[in-house]
């Protein structure tokens, strides 16, 4: 009786089902619109509006990054009011050197810089090392830099600002793509990704090449080959896995600076992964856990030119490690509709190994807690209140507060005002680094510094304003910043000023920064786009071991613009100012200088594949003004891009 | 937990709290000597036995509690065991209402082997599935027939649209195999409108990402349409992220999207729904003829709060938003017939 049953239903369902309906699967039915999805925009990761920011924020996205001519990650910042972007080409080779409002030296500056939220400032003396980047421009969705400290919320480092990398998912742009740069200075780019998923799986492959030779007349051609995987996997409709792995090879050439420091080539070597499982139950209320390991080294094994007074001709080891560990966890979560909130925690280890250096040095490890509440007082009135705890192995524990109210007076105009704290931890090698300066076996090094952290307090009032039909954003920032106990590493210099220092590091010099700066983002049509950006630092200093009062420029100033015509052609145009300054640790000074950079490409559709090719050329003038140092002399640079998209 | 408060206008009714006993008494000897001419009785048969079905049944339940003073009696059956409904009783009931799409499948097969099949009401069902279903029935039987959708009206969707987004224009739609028999609908409704829409082709779910490419080059807005192969769990992820990081809000067609990160979700709920097919269902057990099939008169318009304020978007609150779409619905309902492949059919309750 069942069984006829079951088999009248089977014939009913098939009599339906052969009725001309497309099977059950494929039809439309009632489940389409009670089906739950996973949480896509998550608390974690939804940008706040340039209103509801407590800093000012600039987000450079991919047509940006694209219209800007730009063919290393470091140019980009060029477009960032308060940025400085110049080249060293000694040490590690070519190196470019990004800061914001100066204090910086060659390999070290102040900024916190994150990929996918990990830290890749390095270990050694904090600096970034823009050329080893797993990926190339193409991978990038955005960039949000924050102009200004938040270690309550961009955690360690977060000192003077904060430039966070958000690579795409491997959800966007499936398929495979190819893009090559041919150009003069021996530009020979090439990357190919391809991303494809199954279910719930989705992942994305880039490997790739870069090569240039540097300046004119300087011995610093590099190389690098780079590849990353991705895989972003979708295991419930709250549980979501981010898993990367990546890694760069490469050399540089190293100009000569002296007997001891010849010209020669220099290997460089990064690898990382990165596990993270986001939990999001909505837009609000969810959790992460991370875990990052970050690996970087410099082999760098060479003879001196000349052999120590009475000595042997020796090979130095001017090579460096820098491991990091890094666990972290977050929550966030709301209390009614006006008070969001986010809370976690993280632990990190520091390895570093500088042969060079005299003794052996211990790790760093840095915790840190961290909460910030974001309050909706009234509709027009938000507060921001955060604060950081730190507590390192190297300087203790201290307290980074910050307070800010947003004010909006109008549906599209916000004042704010910001007060913060913030601290940068020393690096191992400040703290601990005992430099053998002058020939080989007569180093002078003093006792390990004894340092506090770098301290700043913020004070900033902004205007923001939108005109939504315009499509167009102003933000204004005036500041006033107060930054403390700068740590300068005089154990590396010869001169008078460090020789009344004992010590190799010092909390050494104050600094007070004012200044007022601005962008505006106009995009009268989806073909047209206008971005421009001012700045004027004013450094007060007494400049007591390093120079300190002249190590930004005064203005600057930028422009770019950018058009799409007849739908396949993309034309765009930066122009980019600035005055003299001199970088801190250095004695010569990098001139004033404009340079206008342009690029002009063209779209192919064919039925199966996206061509584009683009012409750029930077400095577009022929304008010789120097990066950094005298003999790293601008020239025009142009090259060819061919980049193809094969849909599927 | 900070979820937007529901605009759920599906007012509890209020259930009679006490009885007359003699009433109770004349009920139970009435039910007792089988007075068939006076107690109605109507089957449910619900798609599976999920939480959203029960939500449509147990709201019929109670809008059916005061239709003759109280002798409704409501039987509910899935549609899987559909076979154990003797043909007699079948043919006995005096409504047959099918909540979901299989339960309504498996009415039409089980009818067709029947003479004079019971009036029957379809429930949470999309109008192209039902649309599907009804041309197999004669002209006797579509008399018998009806439904309500599940789906918004178009008309209402692209309302939703001009007032939550007045600077918005530009409507990216991205249409799979289903969802294509509405474009004639949507480029009717949104030219009176002033929105231009992009439409992008897919005919299997891999297409997805190359069409969502396609249309956000030349939209300011996504419109989300349900389809089995272009709006699934596999495509949505894709969809809200890429249109998010492109700064284009998207709208959606459920409270799932809106909680995965819709800018804004239009749709009714079960309980909604459960409360029109009451009414519906009453109407019809007062003998009065079956009404044409209609979409939802009872809906819900939420906005995703922290999507809004992350885009830099001021909507206005959920409850203006409802508002300004009733009374549309209303206007519309004084003018019948305007439109009746949109579903703007005056429907309800008299």
């Amino acid at each position: 009786m069942v069984r006829a049953r079951i088999a009248w239903i089977a014939c009913a369902l098939g009599c339906a089902a052969g009725s001309g309906a497309p099977s059950l699967a494929q039809e439309l039915s009632e489940r389409e619109f009670v089906a739950e999805f996973p949480t896509v925009l998550s608390a974690s990761g939804l940008r706040q509006d340039a209103r509801e920011t407590p800093q000012a924020i600039t987000v450079i996205d991919q047509a940006m990054i694209k219209a800007s001519g730009a063919r290393e990650f470091a140019e980009l910042f060029r477009l960032v009011p308060g940025f400085t972007v110049s080249y060293v080409t000694y040490v590690k080779g070519l190196q470019p050197i990004v800061s914001y409002h100066g204090l910086g030296r060659e390999f070290f500056s102040r900024l916190q810089v994150l990929i996918d939220g990990r830290s890749i400032n390095n270990g050694t003396l904090g600096g970034v090392d823009w050329s080893d980047f797993p990926f190339a421009l193409e991978d990038i969705d955005h960039i949000e830099v924050i102009r200004g400290p938040s270690n309550a919320t961009h955690g360690i480092g977060a000192f003077l600002a904060t430039i966070n990398f958000i690579t795409k998912h491997a959800l966007q742009e499936r398929g495979a793509e190819a893009s090559v740069n041919v150009g003069n200075d021996a530009i020979r780019d090439g990357s190919a990704r391809f991303g494809d998923g199954f279910g719930q799986f989705d992942y994305r492959l880039v490997a790739g090449h870069r090569a240039d030779d540097g300046f004119e007349n300087v011995a610093d051609s590099r190389t690098r080959n780079y590849a990353t995987a991705r895989a972003d996997w979708q295991i419930s409709s709250v549980d979501n896995l981010l898993l990367q792995l990546g890694g760069t090879d490469g050399k540089n050439d190293v100009s000569f600076r002296g007997v001891n420091d010849p010209e020669r080539t220099v290997g460089l070597n990064t690898a990382y992964a990165q596990a993270k499982w986001n939990r999001s139950f909505d837009a609000d209320n969810g959790w992460y856990v991370q875990l990052y390991y970050y690996h970087f080294r410099l082999t760098d094994l060479f003879l001196p030119l000349l052999s120590p007074p009475g000595g042997e001709l020796a090979l130095i080891d001017g090579g460096s490690t820098a491991r990091r560990t890094d666990l972290e966890f977050q929550q966030n979560f709301s209390t009614g509709p006006n008070l969001r909130w986010a809370w976690g925690a993280s632990v990190r280890e520091d390895l570093t190994e500088v042969p060079l250096l005299a003794g052996s040095i211990s790790p760093l490890y840095v915790e840190r807690l961290f909460g910030h509440l974001e309050w909706r007082a009234t509709d027009s009135l938000l507060a921001n209140i955060g604060a950081m705890v730190e507590n390192n192995s190297l300087s203790g524990t201290d307290v980074a507060p910050q307070l800010a109210l947003n004010y909006s007076f109008t549906a599209n105009q916000t004042i704010r005002f910001n007060l913060s704290r913030a601290l940068r931890t020393p690096t191992v090698i400040e703290n601990q680094g005992k430099f053998a300066v002058g020939p080989p076996g007569t180093p002078r090094y003093g006792p390990a510094g004894d340092l506090l952290p770098e301290t700043i307090v913020s004070r900033e009032i902004s205007y923001v304003a939108q005109w939504p039909e315009q499509h167009a954003t102003l933000d204004l920032k005036l500041f006033d910043d107060d930054v403390n106990d700068l740590i300068d590493l005089i154990g590396v210099r010869n001169d008078s000023a460090a020789q009344a220092f004992p010590k190799n590091a010092v909390n050494g010099d104050a600094a007070r920064e004012r200044g007022i700066e601005g962008q505006y983002v106009w995009r009268p049509s989806p073909d047209t786009m206008l971005l421009a950006s001012a700045a004027y630092l004013h450094i007060l200093s007494a400049d007591l071991l390093d120079n300190y009062s002249t190590s930004a420029p005064r203005t600057s100033a930028h422009l770019l613009v950018s058009h799409r015509f007849a739908d396949t052609w993309d034309a765009s145009i930066n122009v980019q100012q600035q005055s003299g300054f001199r970088a801190a640790g250095y004695s010569e000074s990098q001139r004033a200088f404009c340079r206008v950079d342009a690029r002009i490409a063209r779209q192919f559709q064919f039925t199966n594949a996206e061509t584009e090719i683009a012409l750029t050329a930077q400095n577009l003038f022929d304008n010789h003004y120097t990066e950094y140092r005298h003999d790293n002399v601008a020239e025009r640079v142009v090259w060819l891009t061919v980049g193809v998209r094969l849909q599927r | 937990m900070s979820a937007p408060s529901r605009l759920d206008n599906s007012a509890g009714r209020a259930v009679p709290a006490r009885r007359c006993r003699l009433l109770l008494v004349l009920a139970a000897i009435a039910i007792l000597i089988g007075s068939a001419s006076a107690a109605a009785q109507v089957l449910v048969v619900l798609s599976d036995g999920a939480g959203g079905y029960d939500a449509v049944a147990d709201e019929l339940r109670a809008g059916l509690k005061p239709v003759r003073e109280g002798r409704v009696r409501v039987d509910s059956v899935d549609a899987a065991h559909l076979a154990s409904v003797s043909d007699p009783t079948f043919d006995a009931y005096e409504l047959v209402v099918p909540v979901g799409l299989a339960a309504a499948q498996a009415i039409m097969t089980r009818e067709a082997s029947s003479t004079m099949p019971p009036p029957t009401l379809c429930l949470l069902i999309p109008r192209q599935s039902f649309e599907r279903l009804a041309p197999a029935v004669t002209n006797d039987r579509a008399r018998r027939l009806s439904a309500l959708f599940i789906d918004q009206p178009i008309s209402r969707q692209l309302d939703l649209v001009r007032i939550a987004l007045p600077e918005r224009h530009r409507v990216g739609v991205i249409l799979g195999p289903s969802s294509r028999e509405l474009e004639g609908a949507l480029r009717s409704q949104a030219s009176s409108r002033d929105l231009s829409l992009d439409f992008a082709r897919v005919d299997a779910s891999s297409g997805v990402y190359a069409a969502l490419q396609s249309v956000m080059a030349a939209s300011d807005l996504l419109l989300l349409l349900p389809d089995p192969v272009a709006t699934t769990a596999d495509t949505v992820y894709g969809l809200l992220l890429t249109s998010y990081r492109a700064q284009i809000p998207v709208v959606g067609y459920s409270e799932g999207l809106l909680n995965a990160g819709a800018l804004l979700s239009l749709y009714s709920t079960a309980r909604q729904q459960g409360r029109q097919g009451a009414e519906i269902a009453a109407s019809i057990l007062a003998r009065e003829p079956l009404p044409a099939p209609q979409h939802p008169k009872y809906f819900t318009v939420r906005v995703n709060a922290s999507v809004a304020r992350s885009l830099g978007l001021h909507l206005p609150p959920e409850a203006a938003l409802y508002s300004a779409l009733e009374s549309k619905t209303e206007s519309v309902e004084t003018k019948p017939g305007r439109d009746s492949k949109d579903g703007a059919t005056p429907g309800g309750p008299p």
